[in-house]
């Protein structure tokens, strides 16, 4: 049954329920992956004696995923943060009848 | 024909043996920098505990959350930008000297973020611990600047700063200068097998110039520049996260070898010239043993410089740690772990840095002393493809670029974030304490007594610090 994402690459061979398996000699069962190299999920999957090789569309798109939330994550961790201080901040200014600081992200009364 | 198949079977079954023994080293090599990375966690570990240890105690979730959010930002950094900066960036921008074009491309390849050595691949076991060995230098590098800002910096700026620092500035000079084929090495012969300079040299001159944006603390300097002491709130703990630092170097130190059983020695250093993991162990223990000696006298029996030079002495001999003999590297340790307790004292009380763990002296310029004493003491060793001697001139021309490399990048890039009003908390938090603010809890039970902040005066007078803040926090221009 394929699952919801098929993410392997195609050189990977599925022969599900193969009794006994082909290698069930071998302590690692590699007949399905005999012909793949590098296999992780969304990769093109690279064969035996080459070189390793860049990305395929779906991979690409992970990866740049993966970059744009590092960024995201970054940007948040320095809005939330200063909103977090500067109420604290105003909160106490106001109290003594200060200005409040300036910082960006947060308007002024 | 008979002896033709003999031969045939016996020349197959070398082969098969080669193969295995090929087999064999990659598994060995692969166990190895996964073991020095479990390892080198300590060092994170040591961190926040020397740091939790060395704030005030309104100050210690805060800090301990800053080292451990170190590891959520470098890491995702590190693997999109840093490593291709490492295998990409070998031979400058532009290009300088002779360069090997074999090894730029392998290595850049295994570089990219979506290149297929990042993945489960069976004809490459070493790639992804061989980065995870290089993100635990990343994380380290972050994590030195992150002591000396304690207590006024924000945590976002904190973590940008390492972002940058971790992933970019020092793997950028780790390329230049810490490989077999970075242009300083091919060139001029440059020459620091443990990364005195690499790591803790630019780390310490980026931190440097980051403390001239940050400023010191609120209440550290007296109207007449003379320096305060903040009372640490547990120097139990600061002393024990630097054992755990100096346990966690080991793995440090033997993670910056190349390993391959089949090849003769077993052991390189990073330029590829032979070396033996006994040989550096050998130099960190002496380093460890000099430094504390230096460290201890220079500073009349100080514990914190005591134990801090122990970390300056080893700093100090990794750049040749690859060749000293002991003897130097404890000689050279002891003279370098006393220069850097003036050095710290300097920065403190001349330059009116506040450094809150003598950062800039213990790994800046402790890391400097260390490319300077290759060039001094270890000058005609073979480094890199193109076999060029080590020398002076050499350590000088890193020495010149690793020093701006590091405290340009610091500098601008707080004076970016200070002109943005994100770079320190404002004074009411500082003064109030980051925990409160950052996370409103206490990290303590509600019946747990709380001492009274102390400081201590420039005259060694023991004070309650309430009453310095305060006339302190009227002077702050907000």
């Amino acid at each position: 049954m394929p699952a919801i994402i098929d993410s392997s690459p195609s050189c990977v061979t599925n022969n599900e329920g193969a009794e006994p398996a082909d290698d069930s000699l071998d302590f690692i069962l590699q007949a399905n992956y005999e012909d793949c190299a590098g296999f992780g999920t969304f990769m093109p999957g690279s064969t035996y004696g080459e070189e390793g090789t860049g990305a395929e569309t779906a991979y690409m798109v992970l990866t740049w995923l993966g970059i744009v939330v590092t960024v995201l994550v970054l940007v948040a961790w320095v809005v939330y943060e200063n909103r977090r201080l500067i109420e604290y901040s105003v909160r106490g200014r106001l109290g003594r009848g200060d200005e409040p600081p300036g910082q960006p992200g947060i308007a002024r009364e | 024909m008979i002896d033709f198949l003999f031969a045939q079977v016996e020349s197959l079954e070398e082969a098969a043996s080669a193969e295995g023994q090929v087999l064999d080293s990659v598994i060995l090599g692969e166990q190895f920098y996964f073991f020095t990375v479990v390892l080198m966690w300590l060092i994170h570990v040591g961190f926040m505990s020397y740091e939790a240890g060395v704030v005030r105690r309104k100050n210690v979730l805060a800090t301990a959350m800053k080292n451990i959010l170190t590891i959520a930002v470098v890491t995702p950094t590190f693997y999109y930008v840093g490593w291709w900066i490492y295998g990409c960036n070998q031979p400058g921008i532009p290009p300088i000297g002779p360069n090997s074009t074999d090894v730029s491309v392998v290595q850049c390849q295994s570089g990219i973020p979506w290149s297929d050595a990042f993945g489960p691949n069976l004809t490459n076991n070493i790639n992804l611990v061989f980065f995870l060995a290089f993100l635990l230098f990343s994380w380290t590098t972050a994590s030195i600047m992150s002591g000396a800002l304690l207590e006024r910096v924000r945590l976002s700026a904190y973590l940008l700063l390492a972002a940058l620092l971790g992933s970019v500035v020092w793997i950028l000079d780790a390329a230049w200068g810490w490989s077999a084929g970075g242009w300083l090495t091919l060139r001029f012969g440059f020459h620091d097998s443990i990364a005195s300079g690499v790591v803790h040299g630019v780390a310490g001159a980026f931190t440097l110039g980051v403390l001239f944006n940050l400023g010191p603390r609120i209440g550290k300097y007296t109207r007449d520049g003379l320096a305060r002491q903040f009372r640490p709130q547990n120097l139990h703990i600061t002393l024990m996260g630097l054992m755990l630092i100096f346990t966690g170097f080991y793995a440090f130190y033997a993670a910056c070898l190349v390993i391959s059983s089949t090849a003769f020695p077993g052991w390189a250093n990073i330029y590829l010239s032979p070396t033996t993991l006994g040989s550096i162990a050998m130099i960190i223990t002496f380093g460890f043993a000099g430094g504390f000696t230096g460290g201890y006298f220079a500073s009349r029996g100080d514990p914190f410089w005591t134990v801090s030079g122990g970390l300056a002495g080893v700093i100090g001999v990794s750049a040749g740690a690859d060749v000293y003999a002991p003897t130097l590297g404890y000689l050279l340790a002891m003279v370098t772990a006393a220069l850097t307790v003036y050095a710290g004292n300097w920065i403190e009380k001349r330059m009116r840095v506040d450094d809150v763990v003598g950062a800039v002296a213990v790994h800046g310029f402790a890391g400097f002393m260390g490319m300077l004493w290759v060039g001094v003491f270890a000058a005609g060793y073979p480094t890199g493809l193109n076999n060029v001697d080590s020398s002076i001139g050499g350590q000088l021309m890193g020495m010149a670029t690793f020093l701006p490399l590091g405290f340009l990048t610091g500098w601008v890039a707080s004076f970016v974030l200070k002109k943005l009003n994100l770079l320190r908390v404002p004074p009411e938090v500082e003064l109030a304490g980051l925990d409160v603010v950052e996370y409103e809890e206490d990290l303590y039970m509600p019946d747990h007594v709380k001492a009274t902040e102390m400081m201590i005066e420039p005259d060694g007078t023991l004070v309650v610090s309430e009453v310095v803040l305060t006339e302190a926090d009227r002077e702050v221009v907000r």
